[in-house]
């Protein structure tokens, strides 16, 4: 029984093929950021491909998770001059050409680690990988990141899910099969929306008499109601 | 003639350190070995927690030894507050250290030790021309992380083990998954002890060496001890460990150096080697005879040669405690409840570089008033600048091109992680 447990386990290993991995020491203050965006994360429905991973200091954690992923997408502290938790997006590749030097105060920066993996399994290089960087605003002793980093963090997770949206089979698969479904009228969002707007309209229609005394009660009973409203905001 | 050879910054170490040598006349007037990380005021980030706060918070300090760190702080606590574990739990972190020892030896082998001695700027130039063997070393990390993950909870910094025990037993189909993946992770450690075998190892920083490690009663190696052994035959229990590591303050170094009787010391695996050694047995055993680590070595540059045994070790004994954990039958037992109260402990793990030691001291509410953590870097800081001082004057003569990538060859064989090694208290006089 466990060790069915166990390739059960293993299979969802094999199927999550899209990692998201935060960098950081939380005891850097922002250089932690990396690592609390994923507790954040962790907290919110994500498609079953998808893994996250708290690497701490090492990028080279995620080995375990690394099975012919197609996306990896890195969070880290980043600075490149801008204002406190302002959000930059980089593909890996680019940052290669363009000799980008990332600072990092981790053993094996990203970067390098990156570089090493790629080396090294050769199922990488058709991987995509971005890197979401943060600009931080201290990077010094404390468990607590700055006012800046913790607001730019919903910015972030929307930027995560978009990346995710972009590859993740599983969400894809997901509004496949809503779009299959109200293709054959179940469910469809559109039609449903569109019937409650004709019948409302259709409503309105009928009272639309064309009859002045008509408009006059609907007139004199709007203004009623308005007073009713302003009398109760009053009191 | 004035000489000054600067580096500012050491590739290839965990964090930031740097080394400056002064010589004047063909003399070696100053050697320092420069911590210039930011410091970590780690210890007063955790003063007036609660006691279940300090592990998860200290635990940070480092990735790689997150393993050693977790479990030297829960022993700490659990010391203060009289709390004794049962067999399984010990047994269970001794398997999440194990993970950690895996991790951190064939991370510094492959990506940061041995392309000094095969002549290559990086682990990346070296996974350029050997893809195999870089990946042989980054599998053994992820056999590290894995064993962990199993036990701890997570790749690194675990959560599952807490005071008194763990939150959730590996099953013994985990365990049994576990052992399969060691009897694969044991080939690789032995080609491992081939490739070390294979290396030259340069004889220009022999000096001698004061060696410190814990010491376990048994007749088996361990990275557990209550008692801490030195080569000049001196001995203390684990929580009068401040008689051995006398901390000093050094202006050119924001970590404090430590002197046993105004002397440096080392710790680590050659450390371990030197004290322990004759109590290996099995493949770990031949692999030090075949790493000529038989007899006691002055020449620190062996401590790679030391950390491949040790990968042999820590996967054999891995399997062991698995056999010991499924022949007991694998217990679904609660973590013991905590009563806090006032009280001092100490807790001391041989972590992949050496001896770690956290101590704290709780009030009677079990709020952490005090608490001081020794890290192996910290300790081997002064001992570092004595072999590059001896390392300088005896390459003097070479030009300063060639004699910096030695020095620097020196730092990396202590596997320093010099980030953990920083830990100053700033004191304003009012």
């Amino acid at each position: 029984m466990n060790t069915t447990m166990l390739s059960k386990e293993k299979t969802n290993r094999l199927h999550k093929n899209i990692i998201i991995a935060g960098v950081g020491n939380r005891l850097l203050g922002d250089e932690g950021l990396g690592s609390h965006i994923i507790d954040s994360l962790s907290r919110i429905p994500l498609p079953s491909d998808v893994s996250i991973i708290d690497c701490g200091c090492d990028l080279l954690s995620i080995i375990p998770c690394l099975n012919e992923p197609r996306k990896i997408i890195v969070i880290d502290a980043v600075r490149a001059g801008g204002k406190p938790g302002r959000i930059y997006r980089f593909d890996y590749s680019k940052l290669q050409t363009t000799q980008a030097q990332m600072q990092s105060a981790h053993q094996i920066g990203p970067t390098d680690a990156l570089g090493l993996l790629r080396r090294v399994y050769p199922a990488l290089s058709k991987c995509e990988i971005i890197i979401i960087g943060i600009e931080p605003k201290a990077i010094e002793p404390g468990a607590e990141l700055s006012e800046e980093i913790i607001q730019s963090f919903s910015d972030v997770k929307r930027l995560v899910l978009k990346e995710l949206l972009l590859c993740s089979t599983d969400w894809q698969e997901c509004l496949c099969v809503r779009y299959h479904r109200a293709q054959k009228k179940w469910f469809d969002i559109y039609s449903i929306g569109k019937n409650i707007g004709v019948n409302i309209s259709n409503a309105l229609s009928s009272i639309h008499t064309g009859v002045l005394p008509s408009y006059l009660v609907w007139v004199l009973a709007g203004l009623a109601i308005l007073l009713l409203i302003n009398y109760i905001i009053a009191f | 003639m004035h000489k000054s050879i600067v580096i500012n910054h050491i590739c290839r170490v965990e964090g930031h350190g740097g080394i400056t040598v002064n010589i004047k006349d063909g003399k070696v007037t100053e050697v320092n070995m420069d911590i210039f990380e930011g410091s970590r005021f780690f210890e007063p980030l955790v003063v007036g927690r609660a006691y279940d706060e300090v592990a998860p918070i200290l635990m940070r300090i480092c990735a790689i030894c997150s393993a050693a760190h977790t479990v030297a702080s829960l022993m700490a606590v659990e010391n203060a507050f009289d709390i004794t574990v049962s067999p399984q739990t010990r047994l269970l972190r001794e398997l999440l250290v194990h993970g950690g020892n895996i991790e951190s030896h064939s991370l510094h082998l492959f990506c940061l030790a041995v392309p000094d001695f095969m002549n290559y700027p990086s682990a990346i130039a070296l996974a350029s021309d050997h893809p195999q063997k870089v990946k042989m070393g980054l599998e053994l990390k992820k056999l590290g992380n894995t064993i962990q993950e199993a036990i701890g909870g997570r790749a690194i910094h675990p959560v599952n083990a807490v005071i008194g025990g763990f939150g959730k037993v590996p099953t013994g189909g985990q365990l049994l998954d576990l052992k399969e993946q060691l009897k694969k992770g044991l080939e690789q450690s032995l080609v491992t002890v081939d490739l070390v075998s294979g290396l030259q190892v340069p004889d220009f920083c022999i000096s001698p060496n004061v060696f410190a490690a814990l010491s376990f009663n048994g007749s088996a190696y361990s990275l557990f001890g209550d008692r801490i052994a030195l080569s000049t035959n001196d001995t203390r229990d684990a929580n009068r460990y401040k008689e051995i590591c006398r901390e000093s303050v050094v202006t050119h170094s924001h970590a404090k150096h430590s002197r046993f009787n105004d002397k440096p010391f080392a710790v680590g695996a050659l450390a371990r080697m030197a004290l322990n050694g004759e109590k290996l047995s099995g493949k770990a055993k031949k692999a030090k005879e075949k790493l000529g680590l038989s007899s006691y070595s002055d020449n620190m540059l062996y401590n790679n040669a030391a950390q491949a045994v040790e990968l042999v070790y820590s996967i054999e004994r891995s399997m062991e405690i698995i056999d010991e954990l499924l022949a007991a039958g694998i217990k679904q037992e609660k973590s013991i409840d905590v009563r806090a109260k006032a009280g001092i402990g100490t807790g001391a793990v041989e972590a992949p570089r050496g001896t770690l030691y956290h101590s704290y001291s709780f009030d009677e509410k079990g709020r952490l008033a005090e608490a001081d953590v020794i890290t192996p870097t910290a300790q081997n800081l002064a001992n570092i600048e004595k072999d590059l001082r001896v390392s300088v004057e005896n390459l003097i003569d070479r030009p300063k091109e060639s004699l910096a990538p030695k020095l620097e060859m020196v730092v990396r064989a202590y596997d320093p992680c010099i980030s953990c090694a920083v830990h100053l208290v700033e004191v304003n006089f009012l």
